[in-house]
C-alpha cells in the first residue's frame, strides 16, 4: 500500500494545488493529474487502485496512465513524500471502498445537494412557482455550480465558510478523516498499543470514523473513547480564551453542539455502536483526569478553547503510547488552542515534529 | 400513482439538461510538480494564525 507522508500536506488555492513540506521549507505546485494522484494518496491505496481511479477520471490509455502515475509516485517516494506500508492483502479492496464511502457520508458529500436546497429554501431564493421551484431544487448542483463547488471544497478541507459545511456528522473534512486513517494505519502496522480518544466530538463523526478504522482493520479490541460536554463548547472562562473573546457556545453557534443521545444515535446509524465505544460526558477537567483510559494510540483534541486543550493535554498526554499520534484540530484556526499546545510542549520540554494536516489541523507522533 | 405523476410533469427539456451534466473525462497530462516560492505557506511555525472562518448567516 502507498500513502502520502505526514511530512507534507496538500494546500488548495483556487485552481492551484500545492504539496507543502514545512520541514524542508518546500512547496511544489502540482498540475491537475499530479494533484489528483496526491489527493488519492491521502489514504492507503495500492498502485492498481490508484490506476483505476485515474482511468475513471481522465481520458488516457491504461498503459500510459500506469506508466506516468507510477513514475510520479516513485518521484514522490524518492522525496520521502510517499511511504510504502505493509498491510495484509486480504480484504484491502473492500476496506478501501468502505472507508472511502464512509468518509464521504460522514462529511455529507453523498447528499451535498440537500444542504444547497435547504440554503435556497431558508434564504427565500426560490422563484415561487411550484414547478420552477422543483426544477431548481432538483438540479441545484448544476444551476448553482459555484455554490456547489464551494461546498465541496469546504467538505474537502474541513472549513466552515459556507452554510452547508456544518450539515454533516463531522466538520473536519476529508482532509481530517484522511489524516485519521493515515495515523491509525500506521499505529496498526507498527503494533502501537492503546485505544483511540477524541476530546470534543460535536456530532461524533470523527469518533465514528475512528471506531470504523478499528473495525475495518480488525483491531476491534481497542476502545474508542468519546469525550465531550455534549452541550456545545463551554463558555470561555480561562483568561486566554476571554482575551480572545472566544465564545463558541451553543447560544452563538447552535450547529456546533450535539447531545449525548444524538451522538449515540449517530454511532448506531453507522452500525458502529458497541461496548467498545465508551462515552465520557462532562467538562474535560472533570472527566479526563479520572477516566479509566490506560493507554492511547491516538489522541485527537478538538476542544477549541485554550482551557479545554490544556485540560486534555494535562490529563492524557502521558497516557499516549510511544509511537502514538496526537492530533490537534484547531491549532491553525484558533490562537488560544495554538497557545495551549505551544505552552504545554515548552513547559514539558518536549521537542516534537509538528506536521500540518491542512489549513488548521496538525499532528505529531510521540517518540518517547 | 406518485411516480407517474412526477414523470408526467417532467418537461421535455429536462432530459437534455441532465444529459449535458454528464461531464466528459478530463484531459490527461503527464503528472508534474514545480518547486515554487515557499514564503506564502509559512502559517505554521512563523507565528501567523488563521482566523476562524465561521458562517455568519442567520441559521
Amino acid at each position: 500500500m502507498l500513502v502520502r507522508s505526514e511530512r507534507a500536506y496538500l494546500r488548495h488555492d483556487g485552481e492551484d494545488t500545492f504539496l507543502v513540506e514545512p520541514g524542508s521549507r518546500s512547496q511544489l505546485r502540482l498540475n491537475p493529474v499530479a494533484a489528483s494522484i496526491a489527493e488519492h494518496l491521502g489514504a492507503p491505496i495500492t498502485r492498481e487502485q490508484l490506476h483505476a481511479r485515474l482511468l475513471a477520471q481522465f481520458d488516457v490509455p491504461a498503459e500510459q496512465c500506469a506508466e506516468d502515475a507510477d513514475r510520479f509516485v516513485d518521484q514522490l517516494a524518492e522525496l520521502g513524500l510517499v511511504e510504502a506500508r505493509e498491510e495484509p492483502a486480504t480484504d484491502t479492496a473492500a476496506r478501501r471502498r468502505y472507508l472511502d464511502l464512509l468518509k464521504r457520508t460522514l462529511v455529507n458529500l453523498v447528499y451535498a445537494e440537500d444542504a444547497l436546497r435547504l440554503d435556497l429554501a431558508l434564504s427565500g431564493e426560490l422563484p415561487g412557482d411550484p414547478l420552477e421551484d422543483a426544477r431548481l431544487l432538483r438540479d441545484v448542483r448544476y444551476r448553482r455550480p459555484a455554490a456547489h463547488g464551494d461546498l465541496v471544497a469546504a467538505k474537502r478541507d474541513g472549513t466552515l465558510s459556507v452554510f452547508g459545511a456544518r450539515l454533516s456528522h463531522t466538520m473536519i473534512g476529508l482532509s481530517g478523516l484522511d489524516n485519521l486513517e493515515r495515523c491509525a494505519s500506521k499505529v496498526f502496522a507498527d503494533g502501537v498499543p492503546g485505544d483511540f480518544l477524541e476530546a470534543g466530538v460535536c456530532h461524533g463523526g470523527g469518533s465514528i470514523f475512528l471506531r470504523a478504522l478499528q473495525v475495518a482493520y480488525g483491531e476491534e479490541d481497542r476502545v474508542t473513547w468519546v469525550a465531550d460536554s455534549f452541550g456545545g463548547v463551554p463558555p470561555p472562562e480561562h483568561p486566554v480564551d476571554r482575551a480572545h473573546e472566544l465564545d463558541l457556545t451553543e447560544q452563538r453557534h447552535p450547529w456546533m453542539a450535539a447531545g449525548l443521545e444524538a451522538v449515540r444515535d449517530n454511532f448506531a446509524t453507522y452500525q458502529l455502536l458497541s461496548d467498545s465505544v465508551r462515552f465520557l460526558p462532562g467538562l474535560f477537567a472533570d472527566t479526563l483526569p479520572s477516566a479509566p483510559v490506560e493507554r492511547l494510540a491516538i489522541l485527537r483534541l478538538d476542544g477549541d478553547l485554550y482551557g479545554s486543550t490544556r485540560d486534555t493535554l494535562t490529563a492524557l498526554y502521558d497516557r499516549v503510547a510511544p509511537g502514538g499520534f496526537v492530533i490537534v484540530d484547531d491549532y491553525g484556526a484558533l490562537a488560544p488552542c495554538r497557545q495551549a499546545v505551544d505552552e504545554f510542549l515548552v513547559e514539558r520540554g518536549l521537542e516534537v515534529e509538528l506536521h500540518p494536516v491542512d489549513w488548521t489541523r496538525v499532528c505529531w507522533r510521540k517518540t518517547e | 400513482m406518485e411516480t407517474n405523476h412526477r414523470e408526467a410533469t417532467r418537461a421535455p427539456e429536462d432530459a437534455s439538461s441532465q444529459a449535458d451534466a454528464i461531464a466528459p473525462k478530463a484531459a490527461w497530462h503527464a503528472p508534474t510538480m514545480e518547486q515554487v516560492d515557499y514564503s506564502a505557506t509559512e502559517a505554521f511555525g512563523s507565528g501567523g494564525v488563521y482566523d476562524l472562518v465561521v458562517y455568519t448567516g442567520s441559521v
